[in-house]
């Protein structure tokens, strides 16, 4: 599978997901047509999986994102006194979700994967670009929010 | 008959969605438990009765998997109904889960009329 079949499916994957969960609905965006990430404070969550391929999938999400994310899961009406470990616990549990369904579109539902608990951290936008180079990621928006969905898959190393 | 459904996942977040989308169900409900991991789900079916349980794979501590097999060990929780609920698609997992004892398994996201008809499917409940 070439980089930019990954890349749609990474995007229509978390357009889904986040459609399912949530009720927002992404717009495939591309990075590099000026997005602004100045004021945003970003969250990265990630996860590594194994079975036929190994790697990392990554969610890299604005926390006041976040905060709408965790609010629509529970159907709740206000933001307030949403706490930093429950918004935090939305955005890995989407990660979760759209690992899970990414999987089975690209390798399909008879593959069994081994996912890792999600970590999350908060980085910044030049951790962020840096993040983005190593890896195929796939962009979307949500409002003026960029959600970014990035890819390493570990190259196979074939008996000698 | 009221039931007592044990909910298993480390996600507080998707414990509160389920116990709203059980809420919603005619099923009829005294208590729900919660636990984060399988190892907190063996303390509560120990000390509790339970006629459901309702667990995620992928958890810290004790996976849902390792559950289902202490469970099986046990000549009383291995009575016990379990439903997975899990972002994880394989169907070869699912086959291999459903030969250690698992009753139905429901995939993430799920839609809230699909958690109740698995429960009524699993129980054997039938509503008016």
């Amino acid at each position: 599978m070439s980089n930019p079949e990954f890349k749609e499916a990474l995007n229509t994957v978390t357009c889904r997901v986040l459609e399912q969960i949530a009720f927002v609905f992404p717009e495939p965006a591309d990075l590099t047509a000026g997005i602004v990430f100045e004021d945003q404070k970003m969250l990265s969550v990630s996860l590594s999986f194994s079975g036929i391929e190994h790697g990392e999938l990554s969610l890299i999400i604005p926390e006041e994102f976040c905060l709408e994310l965790y609010a629509n899961f529970l159907g709740k009406e206000t933001q307030n006194g949403i706490s930093e470990e429950e918004y935090t616990d939305a955005a890995k549990e989407t990660l979760n979700i759209i690992t899970g369904q990414f999987l089975t579109e690209i390798f399909g539902d008879e593959e069994q994967f081994n996912l890792s608990a999600p970590k999350a951290e908060k980085i910044s936008k030049d951790e962020l670009f840096s993040r983005i180079e190593s890896g195929i990621y796939a962009c979307s928006m949500v409002e003026d929010y960029p959600l970014i969905v990035i890819l390493k898959l570990e190259a196979k190393v074939y008996g000698r | 008959m009221a039931f007592n459904i044990l909910l298993v996942d480390d996600s507080k977040a998707i414990r509160s969605i389920i116990i709203k989308t059980l809420r919603l169900t005619k099923l009829d409900i005294d208590q729900i438990y919660e636990a984060a991991n399988g190892k907190e789900a063996l303390d509560v079916l120990l000390n509790n009765w339970i006629d459901l349980v309702l667990s995620d794979i992928n958890m810290p501590v004790m996976t849902g998997i390792e559950l289902v097999e202490e469970m099986a060990k046990d000549d009383l929780l291995k009575t016990i109904p379990v439903i997975i609920i899990s972002t994880d698609g394989s169907t070869t997992r699912m086959d291999q889960l459903k030969s250690k004892g698992i009753k139905e398994y429901l995939r993430k996201p799920f839609l809230p009329e699909s958690v109740g008809e698995k429960i009524d499917k699993v129980l054997g409940v039938k509503h008016e």
